[in-house]
């Protein structure tokens, strides 16, 4: 009875915290859905640490200055901040419609942001208020309980400019008039507070600098115009009349435009703020829940089907020109049901960036080929983790990738028929399959590849400069300085040796190579400070900076160290790049830093830790790719505290 | 893909740890009748290791970085304007891309002929950019013996640097702007307080780091007052 009643319980709780959601006010059209969870974040750094840190001081000052004095900490900004923010977008016949939905506590704080003059075109509705630009039609509604703010882009009809076109003048009028007033409003407000901040100021004189300039614009347009009137024959009046005309058109075609977008705006937050989306709500998409996983995520943005975007935006335009490119370019096969869903978290001890990209079952196929690659685990017998600055990895099939590129470019183009293109592609991709022998390729570069940093050496560099003898005459001199170079070795599986020696024969008779116990020794320039090695020994294929390296691993002798973290990091994956921020940033020479620099490179030395971003080999028609920060829990109660404490550090 | 790798990891670390810099250095033989030579070399040496890394790169910081056939052919160009300018002659070249070491020198007749050489292009960017710069850079008097090395700042030369991002801006932090002008008289005096005139008296040395002559602070203008033998 308890179990049933403590279900009972939960049930209304999540139903109760489910309306609260803003989330209900998403329809399940949308196409884009950004989130921000306040509990997550606040969990993490409250509204309290916030006030308490430089960078938040510097915003609630901000905010007291722009608010007269009312705004003094985040509770009375009204914003609800233990809910979820939210961005969507909606795509409809070629009309980007954009949605940002803040949860709110109180309106209170939000309307103490207004000026004068904005406070005057506030228009309520029940227990909804709202204003709108009149120059770009954005909508701000809101309630006691969110605020929206949409913004709309018509994509469907070009505006057809041109270089007799001066007739913006209206619109500029009325965007000169609102520009000026806000400027206006914003000096009011600096000269009734007594404390002047120089990025403000200069802000506002940008702001007035920018309206001069269109009002400059206009009175040039203008004046361009009643000069061109001195003009007096009638060839030139016809041509007048006829420039007058079709500006006028367009100038309607724009207002037109301007307002029906305006209009469209209002009736899209009025449906969102006064509709009723609890049953027909972005959560009513299956792709849009899974996405949200266990949702313990601090932000998280999903894409829903790449087509139908493409579609929206470009239906008008090939509807006109019969060009098609959803055939055209297979476009429908390629990339149907693609879709994209990222979300980053904030760690104890690191922060991460997750992204998984879903496929078509069409380009799934074609990719599982290229990156259908097996890693050479001899490569981890060839470098030093300990002494390492960081790798790249690249796990492919060259075999794959020289079989299915053709394969691709074919189906991009097999509904076509008609289209020169279409024609000639599909031949030249036989041809390149005929050609190439992508066995042969293949065994001299498999296609699993390992570039490492292994450690960066000092060395002395010459350089030529001048002395002058007594009478002033010019002597070359040539000094010597020290420079930090990189020693780093390229590693990749190579069954090739005999077409590598037959390169290398060539290398050596234009005397670009030169040849000593099995290692090859690029020519470079003087200029360039480190020398470069070619070497192929047990089926790989070596490049790198460090002779005694490569000499140690023809001989047996080196004695590799990797960690099995590293090992599973580059072979299980198709990329990795991975980067030991704390042993590069140790190398910065902070003695010969300023003062005031060098306490920053001492703060970066002590908080800065490795880098990873790893892309995981397709599975089903989905990739996953992770970037990682990972950051030092000493100082810092979270990855999220380490990035506000990273912040203040750099605050001067 | 490989030296673009390469390339790259280079790059990476020149711009953390290699220095740069260049020296342009000025140079002018003058005879008592007014003739002379001039030689303009521009070392860029001391970045060498960081040059090498960039001209691995088709671009860098959004500029497109030439490669040695279009420095090699700027030069040709630079070369074929002196051989069509009056009364330059003997003009020789040297280019060299291990030291990042380039050089143009010529014989002139008098050094309004070494004027003329940048006339054409002083007034385009005058007129292009709405700049001051004097088209005059030299100018000697036989009778009196009077050489002068003419130089009038324009603020453009500060705002086209302030227009540079503060890594670019770097570039110019160790760079330097050096004359010489060796004369067959003695030098009885000199204008620019910074100039140094060498021990035999025939030699004036003028070195001025580039940020303080970009921003107009120090000067390479000088007035030298040989004796008149």
């Amino acid at each position: 009875m308890k179990k049933l009643l403590l279900g009972i319980t939960l049930c209304y709780a999540s139903f109760t915290l489910q309306a609260q959601d803003l989330i209900n006010k998403i329809p399940s059209n949308a196409a884009v859905v950004a989130s921000i969870k306040g509990k997550n974040v606040m969990d993490l750094f409250s509204a309290k640490e916030f006030e308490e840190s430089k960078i938040g001081k510097k915003f609630l000052k901000r905010l007291s200055r722009n608010s007269n004095g009312k705004i003094t900490n985040l509770n009375a900004l009204g914003l609800d901040l233990s809910n979820s923010f939210y961005y969507f977008l909606e795509a409809e016949k070629g009309i980007f419609s954009n949605y940002f939905l803040i949860p709110m506590k109180s309106s209170k704080g939000f309307m103490s942001l207004l000026s004068k003059h904005e406070k005057e075109k506030v228009k309520t509705e029940g227990n909804v208020s709202y204003m709108q630009k009149e120059y770009d039609g954005v909508v701000t509604m809101w309630d006691e309980n969110a605020l929206l703010v949409v913004f709309s882009e018509d994509t469907t009809k070009n505006d057809d400019h041109s270089s007799y076109d001066y007739s913006e003048t209206e619109v500029k009028n009325t965007e000169i008039i609102e520009v000026v007033e806000d400027a206006v409003e914003i000096e009011e407000t600096v000269i009734e507070g007594i404390e002047d901040e120089a990025v403000i100021e200069y802000t506002e004189v940008e702001v007035v600098e920018e309206a001069y300039e269109t009002t400059k614009d206009v009175v040039e347009e203008t004046v361009i115009e009643s000069t061109e009137t001195d003009y007096n024959n009638d060839y030139y009046k016809k041509q007048q009349e006829r420039r007058d005309k079709e500006r006028k058109e367009r100038e309607a075609k724009r207002v037109a435009k301007r307002e029906r977008i305006a209009k469209l705006n209002l009736e899209k937050a009025k449906a969102i703020m006064f509709g009723n989306y609890t049953n027909n709500n972005i959560l009513k998409s299956s792709s849009y829940r899974n996405s949200l996983g266990k949702g313990n995520h601090e932000a998280h943005v999903w894409v829903n089907d790449f087509m139908k975007i493409y579609q929206q935006t470009l239906s008008e335009f090939y509807g006109i020109s019969g060009f098609n490119p959803f055939e055209l370019y297979g476009f429908n096969t390629l990339y149907k049901g693609t879709s994209v869903t990222s979300t980053l978290n904030f760690k104890e001890d690191n922060v991460s960036v997750n992204l998984n990209y879903t496929m078509s079952e069409a380009l799934a196929k074609h990719t599982k080929a290229m990156y259908n690659g097996t890693m050479n685990k001899n490569f981890f017998k060839y470098f030093n983790e300990n002494q390492m600055l960081g790798y790249f990895a690249i796990n492919a099939s060259m075999e794959g990738i020289l079989t299915e590129y053709p394969k691709l470019m074919e189906s991009m183009f097999v509904n076509a028929k008609e289209n020169e293109m279409a024609k000639v592609a599909p031949l030249a991709t036989e041809l390149l399959s005929i050609f190439l022998d992508e066995k042969a390729i293949a065994e001299l570069v498999r296609g699993d590849m390992l570039f490492v940093i292994n450690d960066i050496t000092k060395k002395q560099v010459t350089y030529t400069t001048y002395d002058y003898d007594e009478d002033y005459n010019r002597v070359s001199v040539e000094k010597t300085k020290e420079e930090t170079v990189p020693d780093f070795l390229f590693m990749a599986t190579s069954n090739g040796q005999s077409i590598f020696n037959k390169l290398m024969g060539l290398g050596k008779l234009e005397k670009e190579l030169t040849y000593e116990n099995g290692i090859y020794k690029i020519k470079t320039p003087r200029s360039v400070p480190v020398n470069l090695y070619l070497m192929h020994t047990n089926g790989v294929l070596f490049f790198g900076t460090s002779k005694e390296h490569l000499t140690a691993i023809k001989n047996g002798t080196y004695s590799g160290n990797v960690s099995s973290t590293h090992k599973k990091y580059i072979s299980k994956n198709s990329s990795v790049v991975y980067i030991n921020g704390k042993k590069i940033v140790s190398q910065i020479p902070a003695k010969e830093m300023p003062r005031e620099f060098k306490n920053k490179i001492d703060f970066m030395s002590d908080n800065t830790e490795d880098l990873i971003f790893k892309s995981g080999k397709i599975k089903g028609n989905t990739i996953n790719s992770t970037l990682i920060l990972n950051t030092p829990t000493q100082g810092h109660k979270n990855s999220l505290a380490y990035f506000i404490n990273f912040i203040d550090a750099f605050i001067d | 893909m490989i030296k673009k790798v390469v390339a790259h990891t280079m790059l990476l670390f020149s711009l953390l740890l290699f220095t740069s810099c260049f020296e342009i250095l000025e140079e002018i033989n003058l005879n008592n009748d007014g003739s002379g030579n001039i030689a303009v070399t521009f070392n860029l040496s001391k970045s060498k290791s960081k040059l090498a890394s960039v001209m691995l790169l088709d671009s860098v910081n959004g500029y497109k970085v030439p490669s040695k056939e279009d420095i090699n052919l700027s030069i040709k160009n630079a070369i074929d304007h002196l051989n069509k300018t009056d009364g330059i002659s003997n003009i020789k070249k040297s280019v060299d891309f291990d030291n990042y070491i380039f050089s143009i020198s010529c014989d002139f007749k008098n050094v309004n002929n070494v004027n003329a050489i940048f006339k054409e292009s002083i007034q385009n960017q005058n007129k292009r950019e709405k700049t001051n710069f004097s088209t005059t850079n030299y100018s000697f008097n036989k009778s009196n013996k009077l050489f002068k090395r003419h130089f009038v700042y324009d603020t453009s030369i500060k705002k086209s640097f302030n227009t540079l991002k503060s890594e670019d801006r770097k570039v110019f932090n160790d760079a330097s702007y050096t004359t010489i002008y060796r004369f067959k008289n003695v030098i009885k005096s000199v204008s620019n307080n910074i100039a140094k005139v060498s021990p035999n008296k025939k030699a004036v040395m003028l070195r001025v780091a580039a940020i303080p002559l970009i921003f107009g602070e120090k000067s390479i203008e000088n007035t030298i007052q040989l004796i008149n033998n």
